[in-house]
């Protein structure tokens, strides 16, 4: 079986049935992004790193006890254990007085639950994605563009320049106020992303 | 609603499209690193 090919849902499903490999293709596949993301947040490299292993013990760990669901957003799910780790840690940090406050503050994050067990849940989770679906509606043109090509047809921001007629700077500063303007319309909704 | 070209973003053909993506787009901002991997998944799954 070429594991390359698979989706993260057929390589949790892989691992479920007891393909011990599949677990391990789906770290490798998304532990730099993991790792980028903790690294942003906690400047220690040494912290970081013990955030980023305790990060996929756990990970392991809630699927092996049934607790993750599939719903097609793995690497958001594991991003969110990534990030309640990091909390932890300021928190924990905070009580010892070695941070200031800012360092554990809000974020779109928000409260996080993880948990799409309930039927409840999953309806919540769904309308949440319908609604930010429809937040792309209301960017500029050139953003809403570059957000549908980079997400819908997956393309590099060379291919996306390309296609536009315009340079890579501009394609991906459109992408980068994109994703800003994305995320004041989510505050100013106050949605809370799961 | 914000609507700038960027002015600051090297135009290296020879870097790779993440790391472009990572240091032009995200520029150590871990919320829009969340943001674009939640959207990824949601505009992909049906």
């Amino acid at each position: 079986m070429n594991l390359q090919r698979l989706s993260d849902t057929q390589l949790l499903s892989s691992y479920l049935s007891g393909d011990q490999s599949a677990i391990s293709k789906l770290i490798e596949r998304h532990k730099k992004r993991v790792s980028d993301y903790i690294h942003m947040m906690v400047k220690d490299r040494e912290v970081a790193d013990d955030i980023f292993q305790e990060t996929f013990i756990k990970v392991v760990r809630f699927i092996d006890e049934g607790r993750y669901t599939d719903n097609g957003k793995f690497l958001s799910w594991v991003l969110r254990i990534a990030h309640n780790q990091v909390i932890d840690h300021f928190r924990q940090a905070k009580q010892q007085n070695k941070v200031n406050e800012s360092d554990a503050g809000f974020d779109i994050l928000g409260t996080l639950r993880f948990s799409n067990d309930t039927i409840e849940d999953q309806m919540v989770s769904a309308q949440i994605e319908n609604d930010v679906r429809k937040l792309v509606e209301f960017l500029p043109e050139e953003q809403r563009q570059v957000v549908m090509m980079r997400y819908y047809d997956d393309l590099s921001f060379k291919e996306i320049a390309e296609q536009t007629d315009v340079s890579i700077n501009t394609a991906l500063g459109r992408m980068r106020y994109a994703l800003i303007n994305l995320r004041k319309m989510i505050r100013e909704k106050q949605l809370i992303l799961s | 609603m914000v609507d700038m070209d960027t002015t600051e973003a090297t135009d290296d053909m020879n870097r790779d499209d993440e790391e472009l993506f990572m240091a032009h787009v995200i520029a150590g901002d871990h919320e829009l690193l969340f943001l674009d991997t939640y959207l990824r998944e949601i505009f992909t799954t049906k």
